[in-house]
């Protein structure tokens, strides 16, 4: 499993490139929401609160991107950046509310 | 009057060193028990270590027509086989630990002072590897769970006793990280693992009944009928993470082994009952 | 190397109870492997076979219903003690496996 995760990763940036290669007139927006999306999936896993998703989101934005669907490409994109904020503020608020479950 | 104000400020003073003394991870784990006590008046303490079992009569008669042929024999030859196989240097796994061999499992997880991180079983195994010269087995694969399904079997009826030592800050801090992350809604399904294994235990979700986890440690590594393949622990974790929809963390990473670290001290005096057969 | 069967057998009387369980992946063709997405080729036990003394005493014909590593028992009668009791299985690749006792 963290293997294929690692793979994916190495994908990702390969798609990406692609993308800029592909120089179509709305890669730079895609790009600079793709950036923008990963630095809050990159923040939630750094909190050890990413879900389960987020990466394969970013993936499926990233390949649509290539094949030029910019509209789906932004659409998963935007999945993407609402799991991760999500997960941030869940890990926020987890830190608090966390010690009232504890069995006493 | 003033005797009676000495008095009672003497029983509340001795009353607050008394709770003082228990703080922390015992407190925790005689209030856990108290808790599973009152949900199930009639289930021996014992009987936690066989997890679903303890709860679900239809399971527990199923379960002991498996057990009567159990599926992880195979696992525990295996690792038998790979436990006594020695090493090009003529050594054998057995030489890496001080213990007698049915002893070693109980021993696990610990927290080792000199590198200041929760040592599992899993991880001694593959230290003894590398002190060996030899390299490391992957956590998921069949070699390191054959190994630790053997010592799981010679250990049969020894109690769980993990140590969160005083004087060693680091192993507090480890067993509160294990504490705070199993207490910790996760994932896209925002359950924390005491939201299934505490508070609902015993309810349905979906056709399983939610095990307790008073007693999650003591049998593992088991044998899952669905996959048809020996289990680690931190596989399991690794697959209820990822079934509340969260990112799971990797197989032997600080957030499992200081789960397991606190887990594991929530059951201890329940005896290592591993090998197991589960769905 | 050691068999792939075990085998669990008790006498009362001259009823045999007969325990079996053997390692086999039992695929029925019809599951994807999950990391290349290709379909797992159909391997499973066709036959499986008990003989008392050489005489038959069970045949069974096994299909993509069985799952992995099958455990099977049965009962068969006019059994003794120091009788030689086999066990063998066939599968769709040809492959076999086999393993002898003595009933006690």
């Amino acid at each position: 499993m963290d293997r294929a995760r690692e793979n994916r990763l190495s994908t990702r940036l390969v798609v990406l490139a692609m993308v800029v290669i592909a120089s179509s007139g709305c890669s730079t927006e895609f790009e600079r929401q793709f950036a923008d999306a990963e630095r809050l999936r990159a923040e939630a896993a750094a909190a050890g609160s990413e879900w389960l998703d987020t990466g394969k989101l970013l993936d499926q934005a990233s390949e649509e991107a290539a094949l030029d669907n910019m509209d789906a490409a932004l659409m998963l994109l935007e999945q993407a950046r609402f799991q991760a904020e999500m997960a941030i503020k869940q890990g926020q608020r987890e830190a608090d509310a966390w010690g009232g479950r504890v069995v006493r | 009057m003033e005797k009676a104000a000495a008095v009672l400020v003497l029983c509340f003073a001795t009353m607050l060193m008394h709770s003082v003394a228990l703080a922390g991870p015992e407190e925790d784990r005689v209030a856990f028990v108290a808790f599973f006590k009152s949900r199930f008046p009639d289930i021996p303490f014992a009987d936690y270590a066989n997890g679903i079992y303890a709860i679900d009569r239809d399971a527990r008669e199923q379960w002991l027509a498996i057990e009567d042929f159990p599926p992880y024999e195979f696992a525990i030859e295996r690792g038998q086989a790979l436990w006594q196989t020695a090493f090009p240097n003529g050594k054998t796994f057995g030489e890496c630990f001080a213990q007698q061999q049915e002893d070693i499992r109980a021993m696990y997880p610990r927290f080792d002072e000199l590198s200041g991180e929760v040592v599992t079983l899993e991880m001694a195994i593959n230290n003894c590897r590398t002190a060996n010269d030899q390299s490391l087995l992957a956590y998921d694969e069949g070699g390191i769970v054959d190994i630790t399904a053997f010592l799981a079997f010679e250990a049969r009826g020894k109690k769980l006793h993990v140590r969160v030592p005083d004087d060693q800050p680091g192993a507090l801090q480890a067993y509160e990280s294990g504490k705070r992350f199993y207490y910790s809604k996760r994932g896209q399904m925002n359950f924390a693992c005491s939201d299934c294994h505490v508070t609902s235990v015993g309810q349905y979700v979906r056709a399983d009944r939610l095990s307790s986890s008073l007693g999650h440690p003591t049998h593992f590594p088991v044998y899952r009928s669905k996959l048809g393949e020996m289990i680690s622990l931190h596989q399991r974790f690794a697959g209820c993470v990822r079934d509340v929809r969260a990112k799971p963390f990797a197989l032997q990473s600080t957030e499992f082994r200081n789960l397991e670290y606190f887990l594991s001290y929530m059951s201890n005096g329940l005896e290592a009952n591993g090998p197991g057969a589960r769905k | 190397m050691a068999s792939n069967i075990k085998i669990k057998a008790k006498l009362s009387g001259d009823i045999a109870d007969i325990k079996s369980l053997m390692i086999h992946p039992m695929e029925t063709g019809a599951r994807k492997d999950p990391d290349t997405g290709e379909l797992v080729p159909m391997h499973h036990i066709t036959q499986l076979t008990f003989t008392n003394n050489d005489k038959p005493v069970m045949v069974a014909n096994f299909s993509t219903a069985v799952s992995k590593n099958p455990y099977f028992s049965f009962k068969f009668g006019g059994a003794n003690a120091g009788d030689k009791l086999k066990v063998s299985w066939v599968d769709n690749l040809g492959r076999t496996d086999e393993l002898e006792t003595v009933l006690k």
